[in-house]
Parts: C-alpha cells; sequence; structure tokens
C-alpha cells in the first residue's frame, strides 16, 4: 500500500494546472497558448496509452503512431465522404462524434488486435521491429491513398459535431480533451492495479515464474495492447479535429519514436510522467522552433541528458519511491 | 503405492548430445524424490521436460494418471504442478504479500477483471498471510522482494508454490547459494512439508538429501543409474564411483 498517495496529489496538480495554464497564458495575450496545451494533452493521451504496455508490460511497440493515424484518418476519411453527399457502403454517413468516433475507436482496436496478436509471437527486439513494420505498411498504405489526399493528406472541412460540446470552439475542444485524458488515466491506473494488471506486470517481472502460476501470456498482453490501440486512436481522433487535417505523417516512425521518447523523457510505468513528458517536450519544440529551425540539435542533447541523470524520467523517481519500505 | 508423477521413457538431445537418454522414474504419493547426479547430468533438462518448458524427443509424462506431456507449461502449471527455480524468478517490484496473494489468484490461469484491486481482497490476503507464515516469512510480507535477502528469496519461491494448493513439488536445487543457517531453515521447513506434497527434489547438498529424502534416483550423463532408498544409495557401489567419489 502507497503511504502518501503521490499518484493522487501529483495527478490533482497536473490537473488544475492543465486546467488553468491555458486561462492563464492566453490572458497574457499570447493565443497560440490554447493550440499549444491542446497539443500537449492530445500527445498526452498517446504517451500515456503507450506508457500502460511499455512501462508496465515492456512490450515495446514503435508502431503507435499507426493508431494514432488510423483514428484520424478514419473520422477524416468518414467526415470527407459525408461532407460529400458520398455513401459509404450504403450510408449516408454522419458527422456525430458519438457515431464516429466509436467506429474509429473500433477500427483501432480491430487493427490493434490482429498486429498486436502477430506481434506478440516474438519478444524484445524483433517485438520492435515487427511494430514498427507494421506501422511502415499503414504509412505507405496512407501514403498510396490518392483519393483521400495521398501525400499531401486529407483536410476536414468540418469538425465532428456533438450534441453538447461545440468543437468549433477552440476551448470547448480543449477542455473535452482534457476530460477525456482525465478518465482516460483513471482507467490505465484501475487497470494497473486490478487483478488483471497485477498478472500483467507479473509477466514482465518475471514470465517464467507467471507461466508457472498458470498464466497463458498471450491474452493478457494482446488486450493490454489492444486497450493502448484505442487510447492512442482516441488521440488520433481529438488531433484530426484540433488540426482539421491528416497527413501520412502522423503514422512515420518518427511520429512513434516521439511518442517512445515522451513515455522516457517523463518516466516509464508511471501515467502521470508522460503527461509531464508531453509538456516538455512540446513545450520545448514550442520554444525551440522559435528560436531556430533546427531546435532538434538542443532537444537531443536535452533528452540524452534526461536519459542519462535522471535514469527514470521526469517523474519516475519521485512517484514510485513512495510505494514501498 | 499411487504415482503422482511419473515419467515414463523420457528422451531429449542437443544434437548429437542425449541429455536426457530413456529416464523413467516416479513420484509416490507423500514421498520426497531426491534426484541426485554431477553437474551437467542433466537435470536441470530433465525439469524442464517435466514442467513443460522444454519439449521432449519421446516418451511421456504423467501427472495424477494423465499424460500431460502434449500441454503447455501454464496448462501444466493450472492441474497443480507447482515448482522452484535453480536461480529464482519472482517479480521483484511486488512485495511478499503481493506476490503471494497473485498465486491463487492466478489458479485459474488469472482474471481480466480490470477493476477489482485483488490487495483489497481481504480473503486472500489472509490466505496469502497464511503461507507467507508457513514460509517463515511472517512480519516481511511488506517487503519489496527486491530487498529481500537470498535465502528468504528462496523462502518466498516456496510460498508462493504453496499457495497454488499444487499436487506435487518439483523444487530445483531450494539451497543453492544459502549459507549453512538458512540451509538448515531450509531443511526444517521441507520437513514440515513432507508427507503434505510430494516433492521431487532436485539438491546439491548430500547431507539434505539424506535428511529429507525417501527416495533417491542418481543421473548421471542423462540417465537414471540407480533409484533406490537412501541406506540403498549409501551402499551402492556404482554411486559411489560415478557421484559420492571413491574413499
Amino acid at each position: 500500500m502507497p503511504k502518501p498517495d503521490r499518484f493522487a496529489i501529483t495527478g490533482l496538480i497536473m490537473l488544475v494546472l492543465l486546467i488553468l495554464a491555458p486561462i492563464v497564458v492566453v490572458q497574457t495575450g499570447w493565443h497560440g497558448g490554447l493550440p499549444l496545451f491542446t497539443r500537449i494533452v492530445i500527445y498526452a493521451l498517446a504517451v500515456v496509452s503507450l506508457d500502460l504496455i511499455i512501462g508496465y508490460g515492456a512490450l515495446i511497440s514503435f508502431g503507435h503512431a499507426m493508431f494514432f493515424s488510423l483514428g484520424g484518418y478514419m473520422v477524416a476519411i468518414l467526415a470527407h465522404h459525408t461532407n460529400a453527399g458520398d455513401l459509404i457502403f450504403g450510408w449516408a454517413g454522419s458527422n456525430s462524434a458519438f457515431i464516429l468516433w466509436p467506429l474509429a475507436l473500433l477500427a483501432c482496436a480491430l487493427l490493434g488486435l490482429v498486429i498486436g496478436y502477430l506481434a506478440l509471437k516474438t519478444r524484445g527486439v524483433q517485438f520492435i521491429m515487427i511494430t514498427l513494420a507494421f506501422a511502415q505498411m499503414v504509412y505507405f498504405l496512407l501514403v498510396s491513398l490518392q483519393y483521400y489526399g495521398g501525400d499531401d493528406g486529407l483536410m476536414m472541412d468540418t469538425r465532428n459535431t456533438m450534441a453538447v460540446v461545440d468543437l468549433d470552439n477552440p476551448w470547448s475542444l480543449y477542455y473535452l480533451a482534457l476530460g477525456i485524458l482525465v478518465i482516460w488515466v483513471l482507467f490505465c491506473r484501475f487497470i494497473v492495479n486490478s487483478r488483471f494488471g497485477m498478472v500483467f506486470q507479473g509477466l514482465r517481472q518475471s514470465e517464467r515464474r507467471a507461466i508457472n502460476l498458470g498464466v497463458n501470456p498471450l491474452p493478457f498482453r494482446l488486450t493490454a495492447f489492444v486497450i493502448s490501440a484505442v487510447g492512442t486512436g482516441m488521440a488520433g481522433i481529438l488531433w484530426a479535429n484540433y488540426a482539421q487535417f491528416v497527413t501520412p505523417d502522423m503514422a512515420t516512425w518518427a511520429k512513434s519514436g516521439e511518442f517512445m521518447a515522451i513515455v522516457t523523457l517523463g518516466g516509464l510505468g508511471t501515467l502521470l510522467g508522460p503527461i509531464a513528458g508531453a509538456a516538455a517536450f512540446i513545450g520545448l519544440e514550442q520554444i525551440l522552433t522559435i528560436w531556430t529551425e533546427h531546435w532538434m540539435i538542443v532537444m537531443g542533447p536535452v533528452l540524452v541528458l534526461i536519459a542519462l541523470f535522471g535514469q527514470q524520467g521526469m517523474l519516475g523517481r519521485f512517484l514510485k519511491g513512495g510505494r514501498h519500505d | 503405492m499411487t504415482e503422482v508423477l511419473s515419467l515414463r521413457h523420457l528422451r531429449k538431445s542437443f544434437g548429437a548430445l542425449k541429455v536426457t537418454d530413456d529416464v523413467t522414474l516416479e513420484v509416490r504419493a507423500g514421498e520426497i524424490h531426491a534426484l541426485i547426479g554431477p553437474n551437467g547430468a542433466g537435470k536441470s533438462t530433465l525439469i524442464a521436460q517435466i514442467c513443460g518448458e522444454l519439449p521432449s524427443d519421446a516418451g511421456t509424462v504423467h501427472f495424477q494418471d494423465r499424460d500431460i506431456t502434449p500441454l503447455s507449461a501454464f496448462k501444466r502449471a493450472r492441474l497443480g504442478l507447482g515448482r522452484s527455480f535453480q536461480t529464482t524468478q519472482l517479480c521483484l517490484e511486488f512485495t511478499v504479500l503481493e506476490h503471494v496473494i497473485l498465486s491463487p489468484d492466478c489458479m485459474g490461469g488469472g482474471s481480466f477483471n480490470l477493476f477489482a484491486n485483488p490487495r483489497n481482497d481481504a480473503g486472500l490476503r489472509d490466505e496469502a498471510l497464511h503461507w507467507i507464515g508457513k514460509a517463515g516469512l511472517g512480519g516481511r510480507e511488506n517487503r519489496q522482494v527486491a530487498n529481500l535477502a537470498h535465502g528468504e528469496r528462496r523462502q518466498l519461491e516456496l510460498a508462493v508454490a504453496l499457495a497454488r494448493k499444487p499436487h506435487v513439488l518439483v523444487l530445483d536445487e531450494p539451497m543453492a547459494g544459502m549459507g549453512a543457517e538458512e540451509s538448515t531453515r531450509m531443511v526444517t521447513l521441507l520437513q514440515e512439508l513432507k508427507g503434505q506434497y510430494p516433492m521431487l527434489l532436485v539438491e546439491h547438498d548430500m547431507d539434505a538429501v539424506f535428511t529429507l529424502a525417501d527416495r533417491v534416483s542418481v543421473l548421471v550423463y542423462g540417465r537414471v543409474i540407480f533409484t533406490g532408498t537412501v541406506d540403498q544409495v549409501r551402499q551402492d557401489a556404482e554411486v559411489r564411483s560415478a557421484y559420492l567419489g571413491d574413499d
């Protein structure tokens, strides 16, 4: 049992910051503040999902951008047809988030199920490579979709609609994304502490022991992989609605790498660390790009320093510290 | 006497090397059957074959009158085949209590319940504490496994195995790497458990084997060259030359 619940305290502080920060930043007159925080929260959703399998299950997916892109493309493509008046397999389409988003998430779950099933036949470096390979396949598939813009990507003329929330209002979109992030973090926290999560973590710590307890590894790992894919897909959906634009870039290996870097930066296996990682990474990117186009020249060494000296990322040591005697 | 675990004509080769060569032996209800043999005799390979980590080239493994040869390791475990590992295999980040709770919780293969926290299940806690006490780790249940001493980890391995209510225990050198005092404690512990669980005990410490075992099999170059009672082993000339050393 954790003594002081560092997770709850850190989570609350983060939540208050994320609620107030954009208001404060925009008050100072900088209107880039709200989009910046929207990007941070959307990325946070993706990297929290990735942390669930990397941090707790040591399933190092180097292909999570494929779920990010699939979520985004699903809603963008469906919106495209709906607005053009084309039938989609005889269906007139819809712009309602309550119809499109579950469909997009279902697609992510199915892709996660198939790719997870195949990739989980392997371990370690092979798992990294096979997830990367599948993500590259998705990337080239998107590039080849000339009808949907190919290389140039696909514009989304209108955002999805929601009964209560006006997604065209950037403030509503931000707080909706934040709300989804909060629910998702709590959900992941439940999973991690649940019967399922205990077995899943046991498998990472000692697979031989877990097997000798009667555990069949595949269903546990596959379930976590699919949950992670769905969360990352949700981030993609929000991204499409934020940017009103999807491109194959969403599926590049560089994007997958960014997600991995953010998780590591923030602290593996902490759920909250990656949120701080996302804020630091995207915040730094924003600041450095104002200063120079070659922002990676600075970002690179920063990442190296954190990897070297903050062995458990920004929050890893703190969040894991209070747990045991 | 009834056989709980029986190996019949088990074979395993790596290339030209016969590591398990026509091994037949059985563990009877209530007995401790010790398996001894020099380094490289194939003891660890044999255990891997029994537990399903390594497929056998030929022969069968029967467990409680059931042929478990085609079953994978986790299915054998679910039937009640408990074991300890030569080099401890434990989840280092869990506390002792969490680790032992995991055992009965995984009995049916583990739960997909995403919301219930097993740490808050009073029944599981009590059960786990019982086995922790039994294995001599009472009072250390909230210690993180990574912070346990070597001997304590061995005891925890036993607690983890016992909490699953196994029908047989396969113990791969439970005394390995232990100091004299820890060894003595482990022998005492195993003596207490004797009769309640049939055990296949692989062990180098001959004093421990002679103290604990009902019967002993001697494995040399993958072959069982002798099976008999402790007294018979002591007197057998072949065993002496192969293993105990000529005086």
